[in-house]
């Protein structure tokens, strides 16, 4: 390996914190404010690109977080940072209840309680003072019961990966490109394991092909308010 | 596959002839099939059997710095075969661009060195762009040459008759990924004005499911691991997202094949780490003719 990605590094040229001090976006705005879905019906926004090779992509701007999430970078940040919350919340919650999973899922469980919190840590850190205060989340027993926590965990790995996916080439700073593109790979691998384990054939591995698909934010963010799991 | 793996009943099951023998037995309140995982080698079998070891925690993820290896320039003014090996291999279109590429691409460099061999190479704009097209095309082609590896080494997995029923398919059906990345990046380069890298005929030790298995292992972290590492290079939005679209996918066999011999789904931790040129090259030296 060349390097170690860590938390320090990643803010190597102190381009982080630099550009925390500009970033703008009210962090108290509600998720909902914030993801422009307050009150009205949910637009579509786009449908979901056909991931074969250069043709993948979106133009260079679209698909961005409202700028509510704060300008730039930081809105992106922002952004993933809120998904992340809602995972790491998400299994928090099954971890503390105690399901009564198969030792395969329950290894799951540790892995991506681990993850999760790991990448909360590490956005907030990257984010500073510019980080968005953690929603209140309503999981409705999804994470209480052991069919609807392994499909919804499913869902939610996988929308990881489309949602990162969909921001990669609206990232200005190679930094923060390294790591989205570290944390892809670890919300990738934890969704081929929950999909191999909802689905032994194997189905459910890479969902989406040989290539992995983008998703805009207005996509993810309507995908999430439909959850119902952000108050 | 894991847990998986010798789970019942696969749907489509357009093939196995073991399958409808197969004993089953029930663990952890998940009926497996004992049967279909016979011929996949001992720690396959131990992994399948032994499903509280299925998926294993990672090893805490080293935070430390490795020391880092030689620079890829520097070996590659030192060492004349692995300078053109890598040549033939990035199917560059020459020395200059080459060396653009190279150096751009060295995983350790930031952004900002990547700008300045740009620069230095070529100071007109019309020419850093070229320069830039360049870099993209090498890095293709540089993923390119592993994805003709890695579809050679799942042909051959396929052809040992070592995996059968649903790990059978899986792995076949992975082959058939690899091969559609293969063909993906080659219309990539050629849209970019590019020379596809030629197929490096790779070659594979294949003696057992077991080896093959840990091999298969180690080669789609290593592929994940090398688009992570170019990540911070490349230049184009485009090749970009292509090539982050396929290094997922990557990863996802590679956890996929964690299950199947006893290893961590996540062998870094909560944050993939990259690899260099270098040190993929230094992987691959091996399954090189």
């Amino acid at each position: 390996m060349s390097y170690t990605i860590n938390l320090d590094e990643i803010d190597v040229d102190g381009a982080v914190t630099e550009a925390a001090e500009q970033a703008s976006g009210d962090t108290r705005l509600s998720f909902l404010k914030k993801a422009g879905l307050a009150g009205s019906s949910v637009a579509g926004g786009g449908a979901i690109l056909s991931a074969l090779a250069p043709a993948a992509l979106a133009s260079a701007s679209a698909g961005r977080p409202p700028k509510s999430f704060g300008k730039g970078d930081y809105g992106i940040l922002n952004y993933a940072l809120t998904l992340e919350y809602l995972e790491a919340a998400f299994y928090n919650g099954a971890t503390a209840a105690n399901l009564s999973l198969s030792s395969q899922a329950s290894a799951f469980l540790k892995i991506v309680t681990r993850d999760e919190n790991a990448h909360v840590a590490f956005l907030k850190k990257a984010l500073g003072k510019k980080a968005a205060a953690e929603p209140k989340f309503n999981f409705n027993g999804a994470n209480t019961n052991v069919e609807k926590f392994m499909m919804t965990a499913q869902t939610l790995e996988n929308t990881g990966v489309h949602a990162y996916l969909g921001q990669i080439t609206n990232l200005e700073h190679a930094a923060y490109i390294k790591a989205a593109g570290s944390i892809i790979t670890i919300e990738a691998r934890h969704a081929s394991v929950i999909g191999l384990l909802n689905e032994p054939a194997g189905a459910d591995i890479a969902p989406s092909g040989p290539f992995d698909t983008p998703l805009t934010a207005a996509e993810v963010l309507a995908a999430v308010k439909a959850t119902g799991f952000i108050s | 596959m894991t847990a998986a793996l010798g789970l019942q009943s696969v749907p489509n099951a357009n093939c196995d002839p073991d399958v409808d023998g197969a004993a089953n037995y029930t663990q952890d309140g998940v009926s497996y099939r004992s049967a279909a995982i016979q011929a996949q080698g001992k720690a396959v079998q131990r992994a399948i059997s032994d499903p509280t070891e299925v998926l294993k925690m990672s090893s805490p993820s080293n935070e430390q710095n490795v020391t880092q290896p030689a620079g890829i320039v520097e070996r590659l003014v030192r060492d004349d075969v692995d300078r053109k090996r890598f040549l033939k291999m990035a199917g560059a279109a020459g020395t200059t661009s080459f060396g653009a590429f190279v150096l751009a691409a060295c995983g350790s460099s930031s952004s900002s060195s990547s700008t300045a061999t740009t620069a230095a190479v070529s100071t007109s704009a019309a020419t850093m762009s070229a320069a830039s097209n360049s870099t993209d095309i090498g890095i293709l082609n540089y993923a390119l040459t592993l994805e003709y590896l890695e579809t050679a080494f799942y042909e051959k997995v396929v052809a040992s008759g070592f995996f059968s029923g649903s790990v059978g398919s899986l792995i076949a059906s992975f082959g058939a990924q690899e091969k559609t990345h293969v063909e993906a990046l080659k219309g990539a380069v050629e849209k970019m004005g590019g020379t596809p890298a030629t197929n490096p005929e790779g070659k594979f030790p294949i003696q057992s499911a077991s080896q093959v298995g840990l091999l298969a292992y180690t080669v789609e972290n290593l592929g994940a691991s090398a688009y992570l590492g170019q990540a911070g290079n490349i230049q184009s939005p485009e090749v970009l997202a292509t090539a982050l679209s396929i290094h997922s996918v990557e990863a996802r066999h590679a956890s996929t094949l964690g299950t199947v011999v006893k290893k961590s789904v996540t062998p870094d931790g909560a944050f993939a780490k990259p690899a260099d040129m270098s040190t993929v090259l230094a992987a691959i030296k091996p399954f090189l003719p």
